[in-house]
């Protein structure tokens, strides 16, 4: 079945960890990086899963709401190239409230809930006065 | 006008100023392990007497300042050209301090506290690497970059100078083992969190000067240096206090087969 999320891959230079991914998004200078679930989705987005077809490769553990949370993160950072439109919020809200309600804090504290944090890069003159990193300083990670 | 052309880690420059006398205090002020040379300049500075600094033509601060304050401006501009334009290394703002071959990171914007830190650092025992870049070749090691470490004031152009013995200052490559993200906060406690090496990699890229014009070295570094070492992150209220947690926490993240 054709018309199913595609990553997008133009543009992006990518680096992998264990089981996480950073990925350098040269139109926009933005950096994201991928927690484990998010990284796995965003891979076999090859536009031709369907939603369906990705629950049931990403194994027990996933279900419809897992995989919209993932596509609905990807393509807030511009991730995908085709195959799914932005939702609307209110129905991101409810797949993301119904798949924390079902994993419960386990399933955060082990992320599974996908998450993409993203960083606005400097430019060079201003890599000197960075704002530093996570909640910690305030810093530009959402 | 009199030139001073020089290298610095790969990049051709030149400076010119309208007083040969000045070109003395601007060989003080150059960026750590320059050396002359002839080569074409990729990029040109000017200072004046009066306290101009141009970089390729374009005007950097005006001569109300006069040339004895516009010296270190002129300096900054200069080491920060240079990090931008090196072609073989990736230069991170962070304090850099080693032992035994093993170096901790602090990455950290002006004003964060960093040089405070490593001063500190010195003091308790670590060998000086940098107040200012770490500076990444292609093998994730990292060079040494010792300009003379000084604390600024609130308001002062000039930092005051602290004194680092020469015996305790780096002059061999070092490899990352410990990558710590921290800022001063009042009456904060030393409470270090572990950061996974995807986390400590974009929070390098925020400190990496070339990350924008370069980003596909940037991230190959930023993303080597993480895999290599530990991250934390934590605030931190005294120095002292500080400086001897993570002197700790080096010898914990060192393996000893690496000693």
């Amino acid at each position: 079945m054709a018309g199913g999320p595609l990553a997008r891959q133009g543009g992006l230079l990518s680096e992998e960890f264990d089981d996480e991914l950073l990925v350098y998004d040269e139109q926009r200078d933005v950096a994201c990086r991928l927690n484990h679930t998010a990284a796995l989705v965003w891979r076999l987005c090859d536009g031709k899963r369907s939603i369906d077809d990705l629950v049931v490769e990403l194994g027990e553990k996933a279900d419809r709401d897992m995989v919209h949370v993932a596509l609905d993160t990807l393509v807030e950072h511009d991730l995908l190239e085709s195959g799914y439109e932005r939702r609307d919020p209110a129905a991101a809200r409810v797949s993301r409230r119904r798949f924390i309600r079902r994993v419960g804090i386990a399933g955060i504290a082990a992320m599974n809930i996908p998450m993409v944090y993203s960083l606005l890069v400097p430019a060079a003159s201003a890599a000197a006065s960075g704002t530093g990193y996570l909640g910690y300083y305030g810093g530009t990670v959402r | 006008m009199h030139r001073l052309r020089f290298d610095s880690f790969g990049v051709a420059a030149e400076i010119a100023c309208d007083d040969r006398a000045l070109l003395g205090a601007i060989e003080g002020v150059l960026p750590p392990g320059w050396h002359r040379s002839d080569r074409t300049p990729q990029v040109r500075f000017a200072l004046t007497r009066a306290g101009t600094v141009t970089v390729d033509g374009v005007e950097f601060h005006h001569p109300e300042i006069g040339y004895e304050e516009a010296l270190p401006r002129l300096a900054s501009v200069v080491r920060h050209e240079l990090a931008l334009h090196a072609p073989a290394h990736i230069f991170i703002h962070a304090g850099v301090v080693a032992a035994d071959g093993a170096a901790i990171v602090l990455p950290g914007s002006s004003g964060s506290g960093k040089t405070t830190l490593v001063a500190e650092l010195v003091r308790a025992g670590a060998g000086y690497c940098s107040d200012e870049f770490a500076v990444v070749d292609g093998h994730g090691r990292l060079q040494p970059y010792p300009k003379p470490l000084s604390i600024r004031g609130e308001r002062a152009v000039l930092g005051a100078p602290v004194p680092v013995p020469a015996e305790r200052t780096v002059r061999e490559a070092v490899r990352p083992a410990l990558i710590v993200f921290t800022r001063y906060e009042p009456r904060a406690r030393w409470d270090p969190v572990e950061l996974t090496a995807a986390e400590g990699a974009l929070a390098l890229l925020e400190h990496t000067v070339a990350a924008r014009s370069r980003p596909g070295p940037a991230l190959a570094v930023v993303a080597r240096v993480a895999r290599e070492a530990r991250v934390i992150a934590s605030p931190r209220g005294g120095s002292d206090a500080a400086a001897a947690a993570l002197l700790e926490a080096l010898a914990e993240s060192v393996d000893p087969s690496d000693r």
